[in-house]
């Protein structure tokens, strides 16, 4: 059922990992994220899991619910290991028309497989310990900075955190208009991708209008509280780096610059 | 013939053990063809849920419902012939008008059962004359530039134009002015004499239940708590009041006047003109 769809994984729990400023979080996975390219060894990955291990430790994020965002990206995992598994060349030991097996193939998979289950591991972390609010207000003060060159980083910010907030009220109303076209007669299940296809516009059409007339009326009332954008709005919360931030910031820099480093110079 | 439902269960959260969570539970009524219910209870009572029932959009859980010789029940396939039987206006029904033109939207439900051209269009014909929308003045009119009302009676000529057999209105009145309200409502009820339709009607309007229900559900927390013709149900002010429901204003007023001591009969759902009567004669009393 389309309820079932659950947006923004957050998870709240007090922890030291969830007390951290969102702007850190976000470098701290963007540093996660190169870092872990350049590691070209096996036994490099203890390393790797070890820091994955401690920070799940410390966001008393459980285990299990971590493993459960690995499901979506199930495809693209099985997609790389058959890709890399058949498509090296080196020394064979399976062929079936022009897929060969190699061995080589077989370690690559292995290697390129456990980077994209770490890269995942470690940015859901950013997702599950931060509210989506949290995380808007953490990109708009990254992209601070950027206002100097007209980028207009409160309005990005902005319509991320609407939008964000407006997909389950969109989630409801298709659910009200399917079940409306249905009892017309409307069906959405048999038929060829083609005629389920057109078989959506009754749904989408009254799905757009809706939108275009919540959109105005928030447009509305936003500007009926005083709303005029950036310019002198204070926040109730600000966001302001302590010391724990700070020194996570400087660990991960410091890792990372010394990994890459390191794979460059030997 | 009509429609029987035999304990029907449907929870939202199957996981949930306890009564605690929406739905509703071991619901049982036996409704003869041609009558026309009235359905009231608080918001979440179930009220909404039972209906989509009526026309298989939610399949029970447990239990069965038969209209005439179809069954429903969780393992219901061929659900097109059951929505053509029943007939469901949704509230605010025109939130989902979408074509270029009034006869297109209409034409929908009769295109999506199968009607042949000639049929649709004598269906289409039907309906809107039934609704009071001039054919050849809207069919060609955009349903995006009519006033409120009459893209409601648009959305309701949709199910008529189906030629169903029952007629759930769940609230059709919403959101109207008071005029289109009772226009609304007068010609609803006119079809359904003509059509010979069974009509379940969903009501916040406690004088609207009681001046077009022959027999009335009142329902909370998913079940069925109460039920009973108008004068049977809205006697009981005390329980109505407990379970977060109004009363007819007839019922006020005779309430209020038996508190200052001028009224000494039985409280019960009357018309405005018995009311009226009422009044009247105690006004003479005094007079005397």
């Amino acid at each position: 059922m389309i309820k079932d769809i659950t947006i923004g994984q957050y998870i709240y729990k007090d922890s030291l990992v969830h007390r951290l400023d969102p702007r850190t979080k976000i470098i701290v996975s963007m540093l996660f994220m190169i870092g872990i390219f350049f590691i070209k060894d096996y036994y490099e990955y203890i390393y790797v899991l070890a820091l994955t291990a401690i920070s799940i430790y410390l966001s008393k994020i459980p285990v299990a619910k971590i493993l459960k965002g690995l499901k979506p990206i199930l495809p693209l995992i099985v997609l790389t290991i058959i890709m890399n598994a058949f498509f090296t060349s080196g020394e064979v030991i399976f062929q079936f028309l022009f897929f060969k097996l190699t061995i080589e193939g077989l370690a690559l998979a292995a290697f390129m497989s456990t980077r994209i289950i770490f890269l995942i591991i470690f940015t859901s972390l950013l997702t599950l310990t931060t509210s989506p609010i949290n995380l808007t207000h953490g990109i708009e003060g990254l992209l601070n900075p950027l206002k100097k060159l007209k980028v207009p980083a409160h309005e990005i910010a902005m319509m991320m955190s609407i939008a964000l907030r407006f997909i389950p009220t969109l989630i409801d109303e298709t659910d009200k208009i399917m079940k409306a076209q249905k009892a017309r007669g409307a069906d959405f299940e048999s038929g060829n991708i083609i005629k389920k296809t057109k078989s959506l516009i009754p749904v989408l059409i009254p799905l757009f209008i809706s939108a275009f007339t919540r959109a105005d009326e928030l447009a509305m009332a936003m500007e009926a509280r005083g709303y005029r954008g950036d310019e002198g709005r204070t926040r109730f919360r600000e966001q302001r780096l302590q010391l724990n931030d700070y020194l996570i910031l400087l660990f991960f820099l410091v890792l990372t610059i010394f990994v890459g480093i390191r794979s460059v110079v030997f | 013939m009509g429609i029987i439902l035999d304990k029907i269960s449907y929870k939202y959260d199957i996981e949930d053990k306890e009564l605690s969570s929406f739905g509703i539970f071991d619901i049982s009524l036996q409704v003869e063809s041609g009558k026309a219910i009235g359905i009231i209870g608080h918001t979440g009572s179930g009220k909404s849920t039972l209906m989509q029932h009526l026309n298989a959009l939610l399949l029970p859980q447990k239990g069965q419902i038969k209209i005439d010789d179809y069954i429903i029940n969780n393992k219901s396939k061929n659900l097109k012939d059951i929505r053509k039987k029943v007939g469901m206006v949704f509230q605010y029904p025109e939130d989902q008008l979408f074509e270029e033109t009034v006869f297109k939207d209409i034409a929908f439900g009769p295109k999506n059962i199968g009607l042949k051209e000639q049929e649709i269009e004598a269906a289409v014909k039907r309906a809107m004359a039934d609704l009071e929308l001039d054919y050849e003045e809207y069919k060609d009119r955009s349903p995006y530039e009519l006033s409120g009302g009459q893209k409601r009676k648009v959305a309701i000529a949709t199910v008529i134009a189906m030629d169903p057999d029952v007629l759930v209105l769940d609230e059709p009145t919403a959101g109207l002015d008071p005029k289109s309200k009772k226009d609304l409502l007068a010609l609803l009820f006119k079809i359904k004499e003509t059509r010979k339709l069974t009509v379940f009607f969903v009501s916040h309007n406690m004088d609207d239940i009681y001046l077009f229900s022959e027999y009335i559900y009142v329902m909370s927390q998913g079940k069925i708590v109460m039920e009973g013709s108008g004068l049977e149900v809205f006697s009981k002010t005390t329980e109505l009041r407990e379970l977060g429901l109004g009363v007819p204003f007839s019922v006020e007023v005779l309430e209020d006047l038996k508190k200052q001591g001028l009224y000494r009969g039985e409280i019960k759902a009357i018309d405005l003109k018995e009311l009226a009567e009422v009044i009247f004669n105690l006004l003479g009393d005094k007079n005397d």
